[in-house]
């Protein structure tokens, strides 16, 4: 299946001229990175641009770096980098698991992690450590000329997300706790390799006691968007990895949730996956943080 | 009779076939171009069930390079598409489908034939497939294969009296006595999903015309002269008219390739209109929605035992939704049928009361796949004999000890006979390369630990290519197997046989059988197969007829020479020897009590193609010889045991394979590497169809899977490693004991792993008698019970 | 619509002058008429058959449009060998019976190559499937395939550097 003619190409070297291309085409254009979701849209001719501006040579978007209190991954870094990056291992393990899970070999050797972020779609890998960090994108154009937006406001939808038309992302910032920090993403599918039926994601804080100062407990592949389980994370605080028998995950998961039935899954099982998922998640998270 | 310490046969030598792919230098359909070739593509329907209203091309007429688009109307003068060359001419009642390349009126699923597009360009082909509006009138689409039986369900088609193509009753023995007579009767309904091979290479074509040469048509095929003959009678012009080209390499077939297709009509009807050469590859959204699927059956089965587990008789109300049925040649009938045949299997079942309704329904027909019509029948007939088991506290070992066929020759209930094997040998086997005991052990221990583990078993017959008793009245095709042994003048060996391969690795198999009949090398022979033109007339490659048919023709045809070799020989050497005296050995013809006394088979080939002078007195020039196999039996098999363990996580239905051993009988392998790699194959595509791999209809006759990110072809992560353990039975049927290997493997998968599956849940009191086995399918089951 | 690209594969610069839209994958196989890298799926980039190197990192060519890899260096399955001598990776292919139709045969030698020029890969079966996983074979069920990859990695490991980097230029 081929996709439609497409009226024109670009392949900018600097971000200036994709912010200029993007400024002059911004209602018929897509932007292309990885393009491991958008090639199969546009073949199946569900997307249909009339322009494409292909990112990968602008060199500005490919490092993964230490800021200070921020790990930030440019716009144009591989799962691949990411899933054996040793500072990503070190610092918010969840993502290198999320990156691992992607797809295989040669689609982490071409799709980016923003891309897998914009690209929005509900069972998205990225957006669960994205939303468990607060991680905040890098927006350039549009407006405002350059904006920061956090993950979790910005997917709005099921491949649906706060991009407007003349912008582009070129980073994501990952904030580093001073404190000790575990994180874990376990995903569920049919088979080995498939879109996630159910994806957990979990950050935990632990003070120098071990006692949980912060939590974030996110689940994809649930519609429209993914959730974070609140009280949940409430109810964390303060506990240790030693006494988590003071809560009780599972009750305060499905009834938060309310998982849809697909292609995927039937709902009942979604939530039973969340029951064994969550607790799961959790106990890694903390583990690594001890 | 191959004197040679070492012969070929048995060696594990490296394919014939394997250079050219592995760099590049393979030459697959999709991968030629004529000159002035044009591409076509398919409109297809996006209903089930609908009149087709109006077709509007203008719009496609008007984009670049597009030169036609051709609806049914426009093909309806070549009239419908089954005859009674294409149709299957079994015992039973069989309607015909009437149907044309294109529909004229009516599709009948999603995804049918609407119109044909044809330009220079496959992108703006694409482009034009798009533009072409068709307006339809949708009507209710039947679905449901019980439904369809109902007497007041709308019928597929409308001139029918209901919507059964096929129905057959199978019985043999006693069965009221033998259910009178019984201490215990199970019954249990079991069913599969549609789900098939699907091989990697989609469907391709490429028809040309010419006044002169007539029609030559490339086609991804297994079975080149039936396509031949079929085109012929179809198109009214003479075999010599046409001529089949399967390519050297065809990207896997299992069933899926061997049927005529309406494509394949309508290409070649272009080819003949445009005077030009009309190409098609089929795009694997084409692929998901039309081809490939089987598997889709219902067995209400009751099993009659007596409480020692010797199995009585059984009884089988099988359902088989057969879709449109629109499928030449097989009429998606004759995979349902077959498995009936052999629903009892490798068990001594000696009453049997089978009665097969095939139903036509709103979905595409089903064609052929890896365990042609059996996959669903093994499932149930090994499940049914472990739920017996169970309720009659006898081990699942136990049971099959008691009633798998022992004597032969054999002859199961509904006629099939089996010539040779040793089921209980085999168990044996399976039980102590699994250590059993230790295993039940095991199992005992992690239950304490709250784990699942389980261990089930399968057993059956694998049949080693059909033959003529068989294969006529089924398709009216012939079982036998064709080679033609030919020398080169320089000694080298052309061997042409009727089996095209799609990855078997015939043309290594074929040479090493040769080689040692000849005393040549298997790098002395080449092989060619699949070009009408070329090749003899045979049935094409189904059914593991390789192993048993083709190789024992080729045998034959090499053996047949050897006379006239010796012959030769003798007269080169001055003197007077026959056959028996001489040994066939590195390249040479020698006296067996002299070998001083010796002369090159290169020599003896240029003699007798380019100097008929030199032969003896009498003696004709050439050195060719065509042989037919057919078996001096009615049906060889191999018989197979394998066993699974498994380990089950009730929280969520996963399930991992901890062991999978399959016992394999090959009778005599040529090759045993590529025994091996044909049963990892086969067993691959079991534990696919048997846990994954689904292809799912919505209420309206809209296939859910379309794509492979949703048919969840099983990779090498969802796989455990596979053991194969020889356990051989020499056919005494073929001049080397060979059997046939590919078909079998499949079917024994999903009997095992249902066995393994339920025993490890046995403490939840499931029972596992749908296909597939998918993660959400066993939770719900649990999750059921547990309530 | 068009433009003039030049694309390098397996050594040779090819430049043709293409549609925006033409896939990567149609680029090798009919503009560049390297046949060995096949088309297993419709759009959903799943069965790898058609998988190439693009400046050394093995990618799917049909999730890529052709303009995208403008001078960008492929290598192919026609690629690997050098002269007659065929890569260690093909050896072990037609030592150990990995492969039977050869249609998904270009995904695995390529995707391997990719996994197998780190020396440092894990030579487990398990590693091996998990390498592998974005590659469909029909075929074999894989087991040969394994066999496969570890007999290269067996003899790749016992070559010297210089002999060794032989196989993986660049």
């Amino acid at each position: 299946m081929y996709p439609e003619p497409i009226e024109n190409f670009y392949a900018p070297t600097a971000l200036s001229e994709a912010l200029d291309l993007l400024a002059k085409h911004s209602n018929e254009a897509r932007l292309i990175a990885g393009g491991q979701s958008l090639v199969p849209q546009m073949r199946a001719r569900e997307v249909k641009p009339r322009t494409l501006i292909d990112l990968n040579r602008i060199t500005d978007f490919t490092a993964i770096e230490i800021n200070g209190d921020r790990l930030r991954i440019g716009a144009l870094v591989r799962h691949r980098a990411v899933a054996s990056d040793a500072s990503l291992h070190a610092n918010c393990a969840a993502f290198a698991e999320a990156a691992r899970a992607i797809g295989d070999r040669q689609i982490r050797n071409r799709g980016t992690l923003v891309g897998n972020i914009v690209n929005a779609d509900h069972t998205a890998d990225m957006l669960g450590p994205a939303i468990a960090f607060d991680a905040r994108l890098g927006i350039v154009g549009g407006a405002s000329g350059m904006r920061s937006a956090a993950v979790e406001s910005f997917v709005t939808g099921p491949r649906a997300c706060g991009l407007a038309a003349d912008e582009i992302v070129s980073f994501i910032d990952i904030p580093l706790s001073r404190h000790r920090t575990g994180s874990c993403y376990l995903k569920h599918g049919r088979v080995a390799q498939d879109r996630a039926t159910l994806g957990v994601a979990a950050r935990i804080i632990i003070d120098a006691n071990g006692g949980c100062i912060d939590a974030r407990v996110v689940v994809t592949g649930v519609l429209p968007k993914p959730v974070r389980l609140g009280e949940l994370e409430a109810a964390l605080l303060g506990k240790t990895a030693g006494r988590m028998d003071l809560i009780n995950p599972s009750d305060l998961t499905a009834s938060h949730v309310a998982t849809q039935s697909d292609e995927l899954a039937s709902s009942a099982y979604r939530t039973q996956l969340l029951r064994v998922m969550t607790p799961d998640a959790i106990a890694y998270a903390f583990r690594r943080a001890g | 009779m191959n004197t040679q310490e070492q012969t070929w046969v048995g060696r594990s030598i490296r394919r014939k076939e394997d250079h050219r792919l592995l760099i590049g230098d393979g030459r697959y359909v999709a991968d030629m171009t004529l000159p002035r070739m044009l591409i076509a593509a398919f409109v297809r329907s996006p209903h089930a069930n609908a009149r087709i209203i109006h077709i509007d091309a203008s719009r496609a007429l008007t984009m670049a390079g597009i030169t036609e688009v051709k609806t049914g109307k426009d093909l309806e003068h070549l009239g419908p598409v089954l005859s009674d060359l294409s149709i299957p001419r079994l015992p039973g009642e069989t309607k015909r489908p009437v149907f044309w390349p294109l529909p004229v009126n009516e599709v009948t699923y999603v995804g049918d034939l609407v119109a044909v597009v044809i330009g220079r360009d496959k992108y703006v082909v694409e482009d034009a497939v798009h533009a072409v509006a068709v307006e339809y009138d949708v009507r209710e689409a039947v679905l449901d294969p019980e439904i369809a039986l109902l007497p007041d369900s709308p019928r597929v088609y409308s001139d029918w009296d209901d919507n059964v193509v096929y129905h057959q009753h199978f019985s043999g023995g006693d069965i009221e006595q033998a259910f009178a007579s019984a201490d215990l009767v199970v019954s249990q309904r079991f069913r599969s999903a549609r789900s098939g091979a699907s091989p990697m290479e989609p469907r391709a074509s490429i028809a040309e015309y010419s006044a002169a040469e007539g029609l030559t048509v490339w086609l991804t095929t297994q079975r080149s002269h039936i396509k031949r003959h079929l085109l012929a009678e179809y198109f009214k012009i003479p075999d010599s008219k046409i001529r089949v080209i399967a390519p050297k390499d065809v990207g896997g077939g299992f069933g899926v390739k061997a049927p005529l297709y309406r494509e394949d009509i309508v290409l070649c009807h272009l080819s003949m209109c445009l005077k030009r050469p009309v190409k098609w590859v089929e795009n694997r959204q084409e692929n998901l929605v039309n081809i490939g699927q089987e598997r889709d059956q219902i067995h209400d089965i009751e099993l009659a035992l007596r409480k020692d587990g010797k199995i009585l008789g059984i009884r089988d109300r099988m359902v088989a939704d057969c879709g449109s049925a629109q499928v030449p040649i097989y009429v998606s009938f004759s995979m349902p049928w077959l498995g009936a045949m052999y629903l009892t299997n490798g068990y001594d079942i000696p009453n049997i009361d089978i009665d097969l309704y095939c139903v036509v329904t709103h979905k595409p027909g089903l064609t052929p796949s890896r365990s042609f019509g059996s996959f669903t029948c093994r499932f149930a007939i090994d499940r049914i004999v472990d739920i017996a088991a169970r309720r009659l506290k006898i081990d699942p070992v136990e049971i099959r000890r008691k009633n798998a066929i022992k004597k032969y020759p054999h002859t199961l209930a509904t006629g099939v006979h089996c010539d040779s094997g040793d089921f209980p040998g085999a168990l044996d086997k399976a039980c102590h390369a699994i250590d059993y005991e230790r295993f039940r052990k095991e199992q005992q221990a992690a239950r304490g630990e709250g784990r699942y583990l389980g261990i089930g078993f399968s057993l059956g017959i694998e049949f080693s290519g059909l033959s003529s008793q068989i294969l006529v009245p089924m398709e009216r095709q012939p079982g036998f197997g064709v080679a033609t042994v030919r020398f080169d003048a320089n000694g080298n060996v052309q061997v042409a046989h009727g089996d095209q391969p799609q990855g078997q690795g015939h043309d290594t198999t074929i040479a090493q059988v040769v080689a040692d009949e000849l005393g040549l090398t298997p790098d002395d022979i080449y092989v060619i197969s699949g070009d009408t033109q070329s090749a003899p007339f045979a049935a094409g490659t189904l059914a593991s007829r390789m192993g048993g048919y083709t190789l024992s023709a080729a045998v034959l045809a090499a053996r047949g020479l050897r006379p006239k070799l010796a012959a030769i020989a003798a007269h080169h050497l001055g003197i007077s020897a026959g056959e028996d005296e001489f040994v066939f050995r590195d390249g040479e013809v020698m006296l067996a009590a002299d070998p001083t006394q010796r002369v090159a088979v290169a020599r003896i080939a240029e003699t007798a193609m380019l100097a008929p002078t030199e032969l003896p007195p009498g003696m004709d020039g050439g050195l060719e010889n065509t042989a037919h196999f057919e078996a001096d039996t009615t049906g060889m098999h191999s018989t197979n045991v394998h066993v699974v363990t498994v380990e089950v996580f009730p929280n969520t239905g996963d399930c991992q394979i901890l062991r999978y051993i399959a016992v394999d009988d090959c009778g005599r392998p040529v090759n045993p590497t590529m025994v091996r790699g044909q049963i990892h194959g086969g067993v691959a595509l079991g534990i696919g169809n048997a846990c994954q791999e689904e292809f799912v209809y919505d209420e309206a006759g809209n296939p859910l899977v379309t794509t492979l990110t949703d048919y969840l072809m099983v990779s090498a992560r969802d796989l455990p490693h596979i053991e194969v353990i020889n356990h051989d039975n020499p056919s005494p049927h073929t001049p080397l004991g060979t059997k046939g290997k590919g078909e079998g493997p499949t079917g024994m998968v999903p009997g095992a792993l249902g066995n393994a599956i339920e025993d490890a849940l046995s403490p939840f009191g499931v029972t596992i008698a749908e296909l597939p086995m998918t993660k959400e399918r066993i939770w719900t089951l649990i999750d059921e019970a547990s309530r | 619509m068009k433009r003039e690209i030049g694309i390098t594969i397996n050594g040779e610069r090819i430049e043709a002058f293409v549609e925006h839209r033409l896939l990567l994958v149609d680029f090798i196989r009919e503009v560049a008429g390297a046949t060995g890298t096949h088309v297993g799926c419709g759009f959903e980039g799943r069965c790898g058959a058609c998988t190439v190197l693009v400046d050394g990192a093995a990618c799917k060519s049909c999730l890529m449009f052709a303009v995208q890899a403008e001078g960008t260096d492929i290598t192919t399955i026609e690629g690997l060998a050098r002269g007659d001598t065929l890569h260690p990776l093909q050896q072990a292919f037609t030592d150990r019976h990995g492969l039977q139709c050869g249609y998904c045969t270009p995904g695995f030698l390529i995707t391997l190559y990719d996994y197998l020029k780190d020396p440092e890969c894990d030579a487990s079966a398990e590693g091996i499937r998990e390498a592998i996983g974005g590659v469909l074979c029909r075929c074999t069920g894989y087991v040969h395939i394994i066999e496969a990859a570890q007999q290269a990695i067996e003899v790749l490991a016992q070559m010297d550097g210089a002999e060794r980097a032989k196989w993986f230029p660049k």
